[in-house]
């Protein structure tokens, strides 16, 4: 990038039109200069005249030369840009992805993002030009999140609170501890309030919100309880991590977003924005691949497989992976992983392979010295 | 993992951020000179004349006539040169601000860079942008780049926009727009061979036979498709067949398929490609490359939709993955999933009487949090509930 950089600050320096309007304005100049002094002194005019045919042909010399100069640094930023970037990028692209009738899809899931992100006008827009079928509901349910977000944003709770108590049930059935952590940060923000009687409306707080968590919530509830022996120096104070934490408003953010859209089912991050991000981190290995498929004369085929590994960060391992040892291919529907009684677990074709495809057949465990028979293992989900 | 991460892998896809702003400036120059070459001939000229004649007695106000008639061209060229400085001054302009979007990558350690997802949030923005012009969604990208006018220079409105009018006029029947067109690029088309603007024009021909106007056919024929003979004889000799066929749709007319109305949708789509080679555009756009590598690298067998996990604790939740989303899980379907060679589960891998399995630690630490009693333990999926003392462990790997 530096050449490309360098090219591109002569570029400037150099290749600016302004040089025309310079040369052309000094002609003007010439020009006028000899038709006033003709006007002025008619007896002058042949040697006036003479002299303007010679400042002619100057300037015609003088602005190739501008023009060589201009052409010459917008040769040199192409040169520079051809020399980085030689491959073409569409080797990279599986021309299976995106047969025809997909575009709609495409646009559906580019309106989706937009309303996640909270962007809602775009995707009304986009709605409309696309002529596109999104249940409003939907946008509903995000207008609705970003509100409470908004409120958590200038600390006010209350919005977050009425939502994760109208939605009690599910969130307990999911495990979550939304609800009560919310009610924990209000009565933090209530003590560490700056005016004083902060601690008095944090304990009338607690005493009217805690009580319906007692049960599952006592250890959680103690704790914060003891902090009001600490409330003169919170600081030193074994509470100071919970108590004044900077990050306790994103965090809980974070909570609630998560736990807002697992109840509609959606992952918390945009799937446009992660496939999108994988997409990146995964173009450069592909570009390779394709480029040696050019050479090659090789298709893309309609495998079920990519034929080449794509390293990604951890973040983005969302299911388990299982490789059968054996056969050394990840289980589908069609060839399920199958624990065998000894509690190794191989694909189902490879028991198949393994007992001579009949399953009565014993053979052994790949693994240990155990025997068994193919009907003998059970279907596993990983 | 934290790889060494490697910027020069992620700027050449952006290739055509850099290029089109580059091939504009270079149209850009080839019009002032073609602006100078005339005045500069004409200039010469006007200096001799004005010269030969003073010497030759014309009066001193005929000479002042004849100056001023030189700084009127000259004017006129010093605006047209202005328009285009202007011009070539907003591509440099855009082309900086996107060699500064480029060289944020340097300062990016590796991909767990916070600094690379905000990165790649504005790329995605920009990604976005130019899908939705190239769809022709031109009210939904402006509403986009209004949300963050810093992309407004990343985005490529006025080409876009430009491009997605011809394409239309041509699936609307209309030629005018992109012979004007091939007109303007010119040079470009010759130099590359393309026949698009002999196709454009053997449709209008094939126009003209259609509504029987067969003099302006054959005079259209003459001026426009018979020059180009050494190239496209057959086409030529199969379009004047058309003269004694009338248009039809009949399975029985030999000449059908030049008939058909298809053939608008086929020059919309020859058009697009055409702009996009010369523009150094890529013909899937941007979003699609990277979705189309981005789908497959996320893609498992076991992605599927209408799951709906009651949990969100195990760490391995297809609730969160993006292919199994209602968004981009029917999009996904035709795409390959991606290729591992090592098994990937949680530690400690127990299996429920079910045939579940989950990590030991994933396990209990849901059933406790769900409120469940020392010593059951429920499953994340199903709900449904067992002793502790009914799980063994599994051995995957």
């Amino acid at each position: 990038m530096d050449a490309i950089a360098k090219e591109f600050n002569r570029l400037e320096r150099d290749g600016s039109f302004d040089k025309y309007i310079d040369d052309v304005d000094e002609l003007i100049e010439l020009l006028h200069k000899t038709r006033n002094t003709i006007d002025a002194a008619p007896q002058s005019r042949r040697e006036q005249l003479a002299n303007l045919k010679s400042g002619c042909t100057a300037w015609t010399n003088k602005i190739a030369d501008s023009q060589k100069e201009i052409h010459g640094a917008l040769s040199k930023y192409a040169k520079a840009l051809d020399k980085k970037f030689k491959v073409d990028i569409e080797a990279a692209y599986n021309p299976n992805a995106f047969p025809q009738s997909g575009d709609k899809l495409l646009d559906r899931a580019v309106a989706m993002h937009l309303i996640r992100e909270g962007q809602f006008q775009v995707a009304d827009k986009l709605i409309k030009e696309a002529n596109l079928d999104i249940p409003g509901v939907l946008e509903q349910e995000f207008m609705d999140m970003y509100r409470i977000l908004e409120a958590l944003k200038l600390k006010d709770l209350q919005p977050a609170i009425e939502w994760a108590a109208s939605k009690r049930e599910k969130l307990s059935q999911s495990g979550s501890n939304l609800e009560f952590n919310l009610h924990s940060l209000q009565f933090i923000h209530l003590f560490t309030h700056p005016n004083g009687s902060g601690t008095r409306l944090a304990l009338q707080y607690a005493r009217e919100n805690f009580a319906v968590f007692g049960d599952r919530y006592l250890a959680d509830i103690s704790r914060l309880m003891c902090a009001f022996l600490f409330q003169s120096n919170l600081q030193t104070s074994p509470y100071a991590s919970t108590f004044l934490s900077p990050s306790a408003w994103d965090d809980v953010a974070h909570s609630f977003t998560k736990e807002f859209c697992s109840l509609l089912g959606l992952s918390p991050d945009s799937p446009l924005y992660l496939a999108a991000l994988a997409g990146a981190i995964a173009l450069p290995t592909l570009l390779k691949m394709g480029n040696i498929m050019r050479e090659k004369q090789t298709e893309w085929s309609s495998e079920n497989e990519l034929p080449v590994e794509i390293p990604l960060p951890s973040s983005f391992q969302f299911h388990a992976i299982f490789v059968c040892p054996v056969s050394k291919e990840q289980t589908t529907d069609e060839n399920p992983p199958m624990m065998m009684p000894c509690g190794h677990i191989v694909a189902k074709d490879s028991l198949a392979r393994m007992s001579k495809g009949n399953p009565n057949q014993r053979f052994k465990c790949p693994y240990c010295p155990n025997e068994s028979i193919p009907n003998q293992a059970i279907r596993v989900y990983f | 993992m934290s790889k060494d991460f490697n910027p020069e892998n992620y700027i050449l896809l952006e290739q055509a951020l850099l290029r089109l702003p580059q091939q504009l400036m270079r149209q850009n120059f080839k019009s002032s000179q073609k602006f100078i070459e005339r005045d500069v001939n004409y200039i010469s000229g006007a200096a001799t004349e004005v010269l030969s004649s003073g010497m030759n007695g014309a009066r001193p106000e005929e000479s002042v006539k004849q100056v001023d008639a030189m700084i009127g061209r000259l004017q006129g060229l010093k605006r047209k040169l202005e328009g285009l400085r202007d011009e070539e001054n907003a591509l440099m302009a855009k082309s900086k601000a996107r060699l500064y979007h480029l060289q944020d990558l340097y300062s990016i350690k590796s991909v767990d860079d916070k600094e690379y997802e905000r990165w790649n949030r504005v790329r995605l923005h920009r990604l976005l942008v130019d899908n939705l012009l190239r769809n022709g969604y031109s009210e939904s990208a402006e509403a986009l780049i209004e949300a963050n006018e810093s992309i407004r220079d990343l985005a490529d409105v006025d080409i876009l926009m430009q491009c997605k009018k011809i394409e239309e006029s041509l699936r609307n029947g209309s030629t005018a727009e992109c012979l004007a067109w091939c007109q303007d690029n010119k040079s470009y088309l010759k130099k590359a061979k393309n026949g698009l603007e002999f196709d454009v024009r053997l449709q209008q021909y094939i126009e003209y036979v259609r509504h029987g106007r067969s003099l302006e056919a054959i005079a259209y024929s003459q001026k426009y498709l018979v020059t180009n003979a050494d190239t496209s004889l057959d086409a030529i000799l199969r379009s004047s067949a058309l003269l004694v066929f009338p248009a039809s749709d009949d399975d029985d007319n030999p000449y059908k398929d030049l008939y058909s109305q298809e053939r608008w949708n086929q020059l919309a789509d020859s058009f697009v490609a055409t702009h996009h080679t010369l523009h150094g555009l890529s013909m899937p756009s941007l979003l699609q490359i990277s979705l189309s590598a981005g789908l497959s690298a996320l893609k498992t067998p076991s992605c599927k939709s209408g799951t709906h996990p009651i949990s969100f604790v195990t760490n391995y939740n297809s609730s969160l993955c993006p292919i199994c989303s209602p968004e981009l899980n029917e999009l996904s379907k035709p795409l390959p999933y991606a290729h591992h060679v090592r098994s990937s589960v949680e530690p400690d891998p127990v299996m429920l009487p079910n045939g579940r399995i989950y990590g030991r630690h994933t396990l209990l630490q849901f059933s406790e949090k769900a409120g469940l009693p020392e010593g059951k333990v429920r499953d994340p999926t199903t709900g449904d509930e067992w002793d502790e003392s009914a799980i063994r462990r599994v051995f995957p790997s």
